[in-house]
């Protein structure tokens, strides 16, 4: 007779090779139809409950979290607090006056970005894509166009890996993945309008913003490959400036890994401790991956010919 | 450990001046140019925040941003032992938790620049390509912001500007913090004695050769001159003319109608009286007559 297993949360969903367990629906997830069964190695189970006020020795601190080596605490005013512990537990007091969306926003973002990085996940502030039968990384600050541009790919015939947050691992032979995570894209109104998508027909992320959840459907993948980490041979690093023109460079090996290490996703989450692991792992993806540095103008986007110039750089 | 300058002021004010002069008098060896400016962030420069706060703030609300600031201050600060001189457009006002947004805790001082609100308004109508009303609006619009209602991806927060009086008297008057008042006509009549004032509340001691240096560096044509060469970064696209337009006071009476200084008159008559822009004694005067400027000691 089995004791002291809590029960499973009822929802089941897949990202990042993961199996997330949910006490509410995520409807910007892909299902996970695997058989429930206990809790294991390759679940995040969260849940609504307490969570303290504080963390007891944090080695990692922010303007909005405290963090050890395998504890994230994160307090958003008017959202909630979310504490996450060994790569594993979520657990989450939301305000009271909350928006779904913005719990689910930063569960999906901040939280998933801690998880990863407790559980020695190269995890990168960027989108990703499918192009043929690699991935590309898109990197880059909040503002540079990252999602927009993954947006026009998938226009052009990529697949979508994942918008804003990129886990990459290194396979069998040392070659990095990038795993599938979060498929759907989010698009502020203007740029959602201007690849003329119908803000009216899409849900807002979360009260209070004009962003918008574009779905992306796995589309013509087999329910072996929606799941597996893809080899990733591109990255471009996207930056938006006042120039007329877009200009785009190779960057050579140093700059690969300054680029990577400067896109982590949430790097201050990182202990001191855990640096070094994050290093090395950056270092080796930075080994296989041909990287451009990518500056566009702010006004106009010129977004056909910043994703045609992607496409030709892959391809070539 | 308090360590941040808030270099503050409405905007067109002469924040960017300013910084540039206290970036050539610290880095007086420096190539001329405008990449000086990195150094002297924004403190609504989204990357800056979202890095301190561990959350990309573009997944929340303005509101639930400001709420933030001042614990993402407070760190900045008691991360980085040297002092840092972080521009500010927004009034010091309170978060919605009713605490300030630009902390005392956080503050190691403010300079505070202020400018005369009609040469202010016309500055905004060329920079934002706008017109003389909609700029004598803005700058009595108590909820005047930058970036307030997002539909695209931005690299800033929203700045709460407040109106114009607001901006000036919530950071001369708030309390606890030391400051250093400094009028943009006095900074244009006297630049060494006013430079001299402003790198000594840094801390520096103001040798007279390496402000006059910073001041030469930094002259207005020279600011013309580079600016047509190489572009200014934070010049808006919609703007009517260069950033640096004019330099020079006393636009403001020449542009604007009888009507349009009568409403900004109205509106901040007694903090412009308070910093000079007004005679102590008579009524404000709205015809429109250009008036001799005498320097005022600073209220």
């Amino acid at each position: 007779m089995a004791t002291g297993t809590a029960s499973a949360p009822p929802y089941a969903y897949r990202a990042f090779g993961l199996r997330l367990r949910t006490p509410f629906p995520c409807p910007e997830l892909a299902a996970d139809a695997s058989p429930a069964g206990a809790v294991g190695e390759r679940d995040v189970v969260v849940r609504l409950g307490a969570t303290p006020d504080a963390l007891d020795a944090p080695v990692a601190r922010g303007g909005a979290f405290e963090a050890t080596a395998d504890e994230l605490l994160l307090a958003l005013p008017r959202v909630g607090r979310f504490h996450v512990r060994g790569g594993r537990d979520v657990t989450i007091t939301p305000d009271a006056a909350a928006d779904d969306g913005a719990v689910r926003l930063h569960l999906l973002g901040s939280c998933l970005g801690a998880v990863l990085h407790q559980r020695g996940v190269l995890a990168l502030h960027a989108s990703a894509v499918r192009l043929g039968a690699a991935a590309v990384l898109l990197l880059g600050v909040s503002g540079a166009g990252k999602s927009t541009l993954a947006a026009a790919l998938v226009r052009r015939g990529a697949a979508l890996l994942g918008d804003d947050l990129a886990a990459v691992v290194l396979d069998a032979a040392g070659a990095p993945r990038v795993l599938p995570g979060v498929r759907q894209l989010r698009l502020w109104a203007d740029a959602a309008e201007h690849l003329a998508e119908d803000t009216t027909r899409l849900r807002r992320v979360r009260a209070g913003l004009e962003k918008f959840g574009v779905p992306v459907a796995a589309g013509a993948e087999s329910p072996d490959e929606v799941g597996a980490a893809v080899p990733v041979r591109h990255a471009f690093v996207l930056e938006a400036d006042n120039e007329p023109t877009i200009r785009m460079a190779p960057l050579a090996d140093a700059a690969r890994f300054t680029e990577l290490t400067h896109h982590t996703y949430r790097y201050r989450f990182l202990a001191p401790a855990a640096r070094a692991g994050h290093f090395r792992l950056a270092a080796r993806t930075a080994a296989h991956v041909a990287m451009y540095r990518v500056r566009r103008p702010r006004h106009p986007f010129l977004l056909d010919e910043l994703a045609d110039r992607v496409v030709a750089a892959v391809g070539a | 450990m308090a360590p941040i300058v808030w270099l503050a002021s409405y905007p067109r004010s002469g924040n960017t001046w300013l910084r540039l002069l206290v970036a050539h008098f610290e880095h007086p060896d420096a190539p001329p140019g405008f990449d000086l400016l990195a150094a002297y962030p924004s403190a609504a420069a989204r990357a800056l925040f979202d890095d301190v706060a561990g959350v990309d703030s573009s997944d929340l609300t303005a509101d639930e941003v400001d709420l933030l600031r001042p614990r993402v201050y407070e760190r900045l600060a008691a991360d980085d032992a040297r002092q840092r001189v972080l521009k500010v457009h927004d009034a010091w006002l309170p978060n919605a938790d009713g605490a300030p947004c630009f902390p005392a805790a956080a503050t190691a001082g403010v300079i505070y620049a202020v400018r005369d609100p009609l040469d202010v308004a016309v500055s905004l109508a060329h920079h934002m390509g706008r017109s003389l009303d909609a700029a004598v609006a803005l700058v009595c619009d108590e909820r005047a912001a930058l970036g307030a209602s997002p539909r695209s991806g931005s690299t800033m927060l929203r700045e709460r500007l407040g109106s114009w009086s607001t901006n000036v008297r919530s950071w001369v008057d708030a309390p606890g913090l030391r400051r250093c008042v400094v009028r943009y006509e006095d900074l244009c009549a006297e630049p060494e004695a006013t430079v001299a004032t402003i790198v000594a509340f840094l801390g520096h001691a103001p040798d007279p050769a390496r402000v006059r240096r910073a001041v030469y560096a930094t002259r207005f044509g020279r600011l013309q001159a580079m600016e047509a060469e190489h572009g200014f970064r934070d010049a808006q696209p919609r703007r009517t003319a260069p950033f640096f337009r004019r330099g020079r006071p006393g636009g403001g009476r020449e542009a604007l109608d009888a009507a349009q200084v009568g409403r900004i008159v109205a509106a901040h008559g007694e903090t412009m009286r308070r910093f000079g822009y007004l005679p102590a004694a008579a009524p404000a005067d709205a015809d429109g007559s250009p008036r001799a400027r005498r320097a005022h000691p600073v209220a």
